[in-house]
């Protein structure tokens, strides 16, 4: 169980479990990256990051999957659904891994997201807000330590994103994960323990 | 796995896979063929089907003009026989020893007014190469009848090219049997009158063969200040006439092989290199098949890549998404070496009516290491596959 992201750039930041974290920049300036930095996806950078005090550079391929199967869930900003599963089968990839969660589970959250009669449409004929949620919920059906999600709600409206506030902030409270959350502009309505600037 | 297989069995080719398999099904099919023909044939080239060459030899040395201008006779020192007695080949060495006296024989069929004869010279080898068996093969000092092997193409030679010229009736194997030669045996101022009668013919031996007893008897007779010890010719039993220890050692002793004996090693030389070309050639196909399938492999995890890089950045191990590549690898592979066998088999069925004719006694080998061969065969290319898929994957 992961407690602790360093980043040891020129302008350090820590990010703690438990805790909520927004990262705020214009576009361009490198929010993306970070997240992928942090995951170890890309390592073009001058500095360090730390899980744990330990480099992420140091994890072996096979260390890192477990990383991201049980430490680390993302909702990327390009989402890395599978356009020909469904949406179900989209989260599921995921959860099967862990069997984190039951399929009543699952189709509850598709539920409260207002997604329950997409459940079995493939993924490349939904708009990109619902594919955001369907990302969203995929992040929500692993164990982690972490959630980390880039621009999570730049395509929903406040009420989706209001859904959404509502079901990490409850799934947080239970499983006590830390939250970084990057932003353009509009954020995710949660309360945030610290707001940065890059 | 179902799922991964969803998401990666994407831009699969079904085209570039039925290639494959097809460009295998005819490397593997060369293969086994290969390996099962050479099997199946095997008998027949290390003579124990028996058609191809018998398994004695007749050795003589080389008569050279010297020789024969000096009078002086080959022959083979006590050394040389041990020597070639001591070699992995030879199973069983035996010499001729030959009369020393003067022989002339005389057959007389009156009732189809026959009368001829010639000068004849007797050898004698150890009876266990004799390839005639009789109970009147014996001689004891004192009998009056000799038993004679005659070569059996004497008698063609006879029958064939004698007797049409001559208005002579052709004859039996059995008729000959009932036929007496008189023998005249002189020498160191002694002579003698025998009966001979031929028992048998031999296919093996090329010379007028009396017993061993016989010929010692009457050189003690004959001819006892002549030098008995020469041996001019030896025949040999060998384990395996294809070996090609034999014709080495005999052309580096100069030593000469009666007869055509070694043309079956020759026969079976060949054999050997046109099957390790059938082999080369099925092996060269399968690899090149194999390729294509890696290339096509390639091709679509290309495709797939963004697929994969997905999969790995929610979890998914290499080892895990490599897994159906190289479990479709192994799948074609395996249906490959399924159909490659099934095609053995009908064309085996079909060449081996052939071979039976050929040699009646002989026994096919079985298919055992046809499919052991195409099933490593398929192993190995799919765990050298699934090495390269994992290492693309990566």
């Amino acid at each position: 169980m992961i407690s602790d992201i360093h980043i040891g750039f020129s302008h350090p930041m820590h990010f703690e479990r438990g805790k909520n974290y927004c990262v705020e920049a214009a576009s361009g300036i490198g929010k993306s990256s970070l997240l992928h930095f942090i995951g170890g996806f890309r390592s073009d950078y001058i500095g360090t990051i730390t899980l744990d005090q330990r480099d992420i550079r140091d994890f072996t391929p096979r260390e890192r999957a477990r990383l991201y199967r049980t430490e680390l869930a993302y909702v990327f900003q390009n989402l890395r659904l599978f356009p020909n599963l469904t949406a179900f089968e989209n989260v599921q990839i995921v959860n099967q891994q862990t069997s984190f969660r039951s399929e009543e589970e699952i189709r509850a959250l598709f539920e409260q997201v207002g997604l329950s009669d997409k459940w079995d449409q493939p993924a490349q004929i939904l708009s990109w807000g619902q594919q955001q949620r369907v990302a969203f919920l995929r992040a929500l059906c692993q164990p982690c330590s972490f959630l980390l999600m880039d621009e999570p709600v730049s395509h929903l409206d406040d009420a989706n994103a209001r859904i959404m506030a509502d079901i990490v902030t409850r799934e947080q409270t239970k499983r006590g994960f830390g939250i970084v959350v990057t932003s353009l502009g509009k954020t995710l309505p949660i309360h945030y323990d610290q707001h940065l600037q890059l | 796995m179902r799922l991964i297989w969803k998401v990666l069995r994407q831009n699969l080719s079904i085209g570039q896979l039925i290639g494959f398999i097809i460009a295998n099904i005819i490397g593997l099919t060369i293969i086994v063929l290969g390996v099962q023909l050479y099997r199946d044939i095997q008998p027949i080239l290390s003579n124990k089907a028996g058609f191809m060459r018998p398994d004695f030899m007749v050795l003589t040395k080389p008569v050279s003009t010297l020789d024969a201008i000096s009078g002086t006779k080959p022959a083979f020192e006590p050394e040389e026989i041990e020597e070639l007695r001591q070699q992995p080949f030879v199973e069983q060495l035996g010499t001729f020893t030959a009369a020393q006296y003067r022989i002339y024989g005389q057959l007389v069929v009156k009732s189809y007014g026959i009368d001829v004869g010639s000068d004849l010279f007797f050898e004698a080898v150890p009876d266990d190469f004799i390839d005639v068996e009789s109970e009147e093969w014996t001689f004891t000092p004192g009998d009056t009848k000799v038993p004679i092997i005659v070569p059996r193409t004497y008698l063609n030679l006879y029958n064939f090219g004698y007797a049409p010229t001559s208005d002579f009736p052709a004859i039996s194997e059995s008729m000959v049997n009932k036929v007496v030669l008189n023998l005249t045996l002189w020498g160191n101022g002694r002579s003698a009158q025998l009966k001979g009668r031929i028992i048998g013919f031999s296919s093996r031996i090329n010379t007028i063969l009396v017993p061993q007893t016989f010929i010692e008897w009457s050189n003690a007779q004959f001819a006892p200040y002549r030098h008995q010890g020469d041996v001019s010719r030896l025949i040999l039993r060998v384990s395996n006439p294809t070996d090609e220890r034999i014709a080495t050692y005999c052309k580096e002793h100069e030593l000469n092989i009666e007869g055509d004996n070694l043309n079956a090693s020759k026969a079976s030389w060949l054999m050997r290199i046109l099957v390790a070309v059938v082999l080369v050639i099925g092996l060269i196909i399968c690899f090149l098949a194999a390729y294509v399938l890696m290339l096509s492999i390639f091709l679509l995890m290309q495709r797939n890549q963004e697929a994969i890089r997905n999969l790995k950045a929610i979890g998914y191990t290499s080892h895990y998404l490599a897994r159906p590549y190289q479990l479709l690898v192994f799948l074609t592979n395996l249906v490959s070496v399924g159909f490659a066998m099934l095609i053995l088999s009908f064309s085996r069925y079909t060449y081996l009516k052939y071979l039976i004719g050929l040699a009646p006694d002989l026994r096919p080998a079985s298919l055992a290491v046809a499919w052991l061969v195409a099933l490593l065969f398929a192993i190995v290319l799919s765990a050298f596959s699934a090495r390269v898929i994992y290492r693309s994957i990566r």
